[in-house]
């Protein structure tokens, strides 16, 4: 599984405008592997949100291309963007991003809801999928209720409701303890070598380094 | 927060709303009591109030008209009323038929109408009293003749008249102030009506009332000089006099056009504040890939949601300030129609106000959740 490309990146750039023009990448590429767990690493700065968001099909690029699943996605029409998104992709966030006065199961549920899964087998595989992440107990109280690693899972878990072929995460463990980074760490690992999915993960943690397929560091826009 | 002030928004509304209908309905009130078919008055006639006299002989001529079961004189006058402490007041004398069964204000049974068959007896509305500056028992004046209260009805008093002193129309008559009736000697009771007296309306009740149109048109052929009208069309001539032709409908349909406005303001601004506080979580769905009609229709079930939350309450709300208006003999009446009118409103002033709130969301940058 994992010799298929599942992204490839070819000479990304990206220049932010303004009065002083912000260079964010410099020509990167990449490929990543199905069932691939890639760590981009690098400082504040050096431009790993960006490239995760063009990955993802978030911005478009100055310059270069990205394939993925076969599709080359920066110059996609914007509908068609988004449906590729929500059919391909899973995100994870380093703020969860999650409905605060929503349930677990309720934040999970909308995931299945808007990719056509509705009523009572929309219910039920949010609370299969969050039962998967030990948070059986979990999924009836209010987001904004649960621990950040808690948040953190069942962010995980609403990634993966429409069984993406790739997860992108931007810094999924900044914003937790040593423990739940290492549960949270170990969860992406999971997704990649069980699952076979490929993800795609932008931090600086040492705890992700450990359970990593590969690291690459972006530095100033460039590997 | 945004609950409240939707609740706010809504009972402004419905408040409104139930004030216009009540004031619509109130100014037909004399109407919409009668049991007639068809209303027979002079051709000049613009509303209930405002008309000219027919005779009291016009009412043989109507009845005399093929398929009328049924006709019965009304009289409309001004009277100054003194009160037993000789406060003064202005009344319009109504002069009907106790005997008759074609008007009965606040239907009163036959034994509570037989008392206005005394020389000098009248009924007024219980919220008139006050105004009138009588209790239960007390008489006062109207001109130099005595008036003694037989009995209080209710609900039947328009907010927008003077005080209606419901009387026989023999009473009425005398009432008026005519050169005849200050030779009417002291003590003696009214004199019969005489054909050339004068009366406002003929109530006429039809053979066959699914075909009044057609007896006012025969009415109007047969007797000259008269207008007849059904009584739904006099209902819609006197509600449309007040509410287009007065300054009362003007100011009324403006604060009710107002309370939506603030209704649209307030919603709106709850809507945006609540889009607002949610941004980052709707920028997260659009980053998921949740197309904008997706999102649209999150909002306006929210929207929907909260304008359904907010109504109830209103409406409750309402009911209570209904009560304690009516106390004051304003009637805020709460309709079925009404009712539905402000569900429809609040749906569309919270579905509206969403809609114009999600735009900044619409708009919105889906690669932003990754740069918080």
């Amino acid at each position: 599984m994992q010799n298929e490309i599942a992204v490839a990146v070819r000479d990304l750039r990206m220049t932010y405008p303004g009065a002083r023009p912000v260079h964010a990448l410099k020509g990167v590429s990449l490929d990543v592997r199905q069932g691939e767990m890639l760590l981009v690493m690098g400082p504040s700065g050096s431009g790993k949100s960006t490239l995760l968001s063009i990955i993802g099909g978030l911005l478009t690029p100055t310059a270069g291309s990205v394939i993925a699943s076969g599709t080359e996605i920066t110059h996609l029409p914007r509908k068609e963007s988004a449906r590729f998104r929500l059919q391909n992709f899973g995100y994870v966030f380093q703020s969860f991003n999650l409905f605060s006065s929503m349930t677990g199961a309720e934040n999970v549920e909308l995931a299945f809801d808007i990719r056509g899964v509705r009523g009572r087998k929309a219910r039920s595989a949010a609370r299969e999928l969050l039962s998967q992440f030990g948070l059986n107990e979990q999924a009836d109280r209010a987001a904004r209720d649960l621990s950040g690693g808690e948040q953190q899972r069942v962010a995980i878990a609403r990634a993966l409701a429409g069984n993406p072929s790739a997860v992108l995460a931007d810094e999924p463990t900044s914003q937790l303890d040593a423990d739940n980074g290492a549960i949270v760490a170990n969860i992406l690992s999971e997704l990649a070598h069980k699952r076979g999915t490929t993800v795609i993960i932008a931090a600086h943690d040492d705890r992700i380094r450990s359970v990593a397929d590969r690291a690459v560091q972006l530095d100033d826009g460039r590997l | 927060m945004a609950l409240s002030g939707i609740v706010f928004a809504v009972t402004l509304l419905t408040v409104q709303v139930a004030l216009f209908s009540g004031f619509s309905n109130s100014t037909t009130l004399p109407i919409s009591e009668s049991s007639a078919d068809v209303w027979v008055s002079a051709p000049e006639m613009l509303y209930f109030e405002g008309t000219l006299p027919l005779q009291y002989g016009d009412v043989a001529k109507v009845r005399s008209v093929p398929g009328v079961q049924r006709a019965e004189a009304l009289s409309l006058g001004v009277a100054r009323w003194r009160s037993p402490h000789d406060l003064l007041a202005l009344g319009r004398v109504i002069g009907f038929d106790p005997n008759g069964t074609l008007f009965d204000p606040g239907n009163a049974d036959r034994s509570t109408l037989a008392r206005l068959r005394e020389p000098y007896a009248f009924a007024v509305d219980a919220m008139q009293l006050r105004i009138l500056d009588l209790h239960a028992g007390q008489s006062g004046r109207i001109g130099t003749l005595p008036a003694h209260l037989a009995y209080v009805t209710q609900k039947t008093q328009p907010i927008v008249s003077a005080t209606f002193l419901y009387t026989s129309l023999e009473t009425a008559n005398a009432y008026t102030p005519s050169a005849l009736s200050f030779f009417s000697p002291p003590g003696a009771a009214p004199p019969p009506l005489e054909e050339s007296d004068p009366i406002m309306y003929v109530l006429v009740k039809a053979r066959n009332p699914a075909a009044s149109a057609q007896l006012a048109a025969a009415i109007e052929r047969r007797v000259p000089r008269v207008r007849a009208l059904t009584r739904d069309a006099m209902l819609r001539t006197t509600r449309d006099y007040w509410i287009k032709r007065t300054g009362i409908g003007f100011v009324l349909t403006l604060i009710a056009l107002m309370g939506a406005t603030v209704g649209i303001a307030v919603v709106g601004q709850i809507l945006y504040t609540s889009i607002n506080e949610h941004f980052h979580e709707y920028g997260t769905l659009k980053a998921i890939g949740v197309n904008d009609a997706y999102l649209y229709g999150v909002i306006a079930l929210q929207a929907s949601f909260m304008a359904l939350i907010g109504y109830v309450p209103s409406l409750a709300l309402t009911f209570g300030i209904r009560a304690i208006a009516a106390g004051r003999g304003v009637d805020i009446l709460i309709t079925p129609g009404g009712a539905l009118l402000v569900l429809v409103v609040a749906l569309a002033i919270c579905i509206g106000a969403g809609m114009i709130a999600m735009q900044r969301v619409a708009r919105a940058d889906p690669a932003l959740v990754f740069r918080a």
